[in-house]
């Protein structure tokens, strides 16, 4: 008997707080930390350490820019980062349409 | 955080962040007052000041940007909003307006046609309605509901004034100056409630 197929889910987004990151991140140009953290209820390193894996996964850019001659971390979510949120919200509802009543 | 965020609610609660400082509607509000004072100054005294109508409502833009840095960014952060719908509606208004523009010189210069005076109090009151569902649209997007206010204000004032036939001048003057009043004192009372709600974080001890 074979083992059943797991779904295809990105484990990557599916980690709540990194999940709730690219959310927010998706409704403005770009933010920086302090406005991603108040948003999501992340503490600062928290907020680093998942920044960490959504810039390795290509999910996100960070940029140091200057916003008003005051120099600024900007975070900033790419176009394979949108992509993999639209995907990922997609097999997550395909999962939950596909659940035996 | 261990319960799945609901990405609609975050996305909404982020937008609506960006606009709850009331600098926005401070900006824009300014920005028409000074297209009011500049028509009221066009039609009681007859000095034309259109240079300053064109250019003040930009610096104040500016200005207002500048603000958002030095007082909501040390409070909850700083970002920039998404432009996409904005951009959009920009580049269908200048269409629009040129389309029209090369449509009626066409017309005058073929045809010797001249438009009704009043075609000119509804075309303003076109770009009034635009203005309207910008802000509906912002409500739509925030859940703030004083922007709802502000496009039925606007709504109010661009088309009341058309209707009653009211001269051009008087006309941008009022849709301008009413709109503007309201949105500028608005935009001071959510500033002033933004600022109580969220003290500047005090600066960490040197060292």
């Amino acid at each position: 008997m074979t083992a059943p197929e797991q779904p295809d889910i990105d484990r990557v987004i599916h980690e709540p707080a990194r999940l709730a990151i690219l959310a927010c991140l998706s409704a403005v140009e770009s933010a920086d930390f302090l406005f991603v953290a108040s948003q999501t209820g992340l503490t600062r390193g928290n907020l680093s350490s998942h920044m960490t894996k959504l810039e390795t996964a290509g999910y996100v850019e960070v940029k140091k820019e200057f916003v008003e001659r005051i120099p600024r971390t900007l975070l900033r979510i790419t176009r394979r980062g949108r992509a993999a949120l639209r995907d990922y919200r997609r097999s997550m509802l395909g999962m939950l349409r596909d659940l035996p009543r | 955080m261990t319960d799945m965020p609901s990405v609609e609610d975050i996305q909404r609660r982020t937008r609506r962040s960006i606009s709850e400082d009331g600098l926005t509607e401070l900006g824009a509000g300014m920005a028409l007052l000074v297209v009011a004072t500049v028509m009221f100054i066009a039609v009681v005294f007859d000095r034309k000041l259109f240079f300053y109508a064109s250019i003040f409502p930009a610096l104040v833009m500016i200005s207002i940007r500048s603000l958002r840095v030095r007082l909501t960014a040390p409070r909850i952060g700083y970002a920039e909003p998404a432009r996409t719908g904005m951009k959009l509606g920009i580049l269908i208004g200048l269409a629009g307006l040129m389309v029209l523009g090369v449509a009626v010189t066409a017309a005058r210069q073929l045809l010797s046609w001249r438009p009704p005076v009043w075609a000119f109090n509804w075309l303003f009151a076109l770009l009034g309605l635009g203005g309207a569902a910008a802000l509906y649209g912002h409500w739509r997007e925030t859940g703030l509901r004083r922007f709802f206010v502000y496009a039925a204000v606007v709504a109010a004032s661009s088309v009341g004034p058309a209707l009653a036939r009211l001269e051009l001048g008087i006309h941008i003057a009022v849709a301008t100056g009413a709109s503007g009043l309201v949105m500028t004192a608005a935009g001071i009372w959510w500033l002033v409630d933004f600022l109580r709600r969220h003290p500047r974080p005090a600066e960490s001890p040197a060292g």
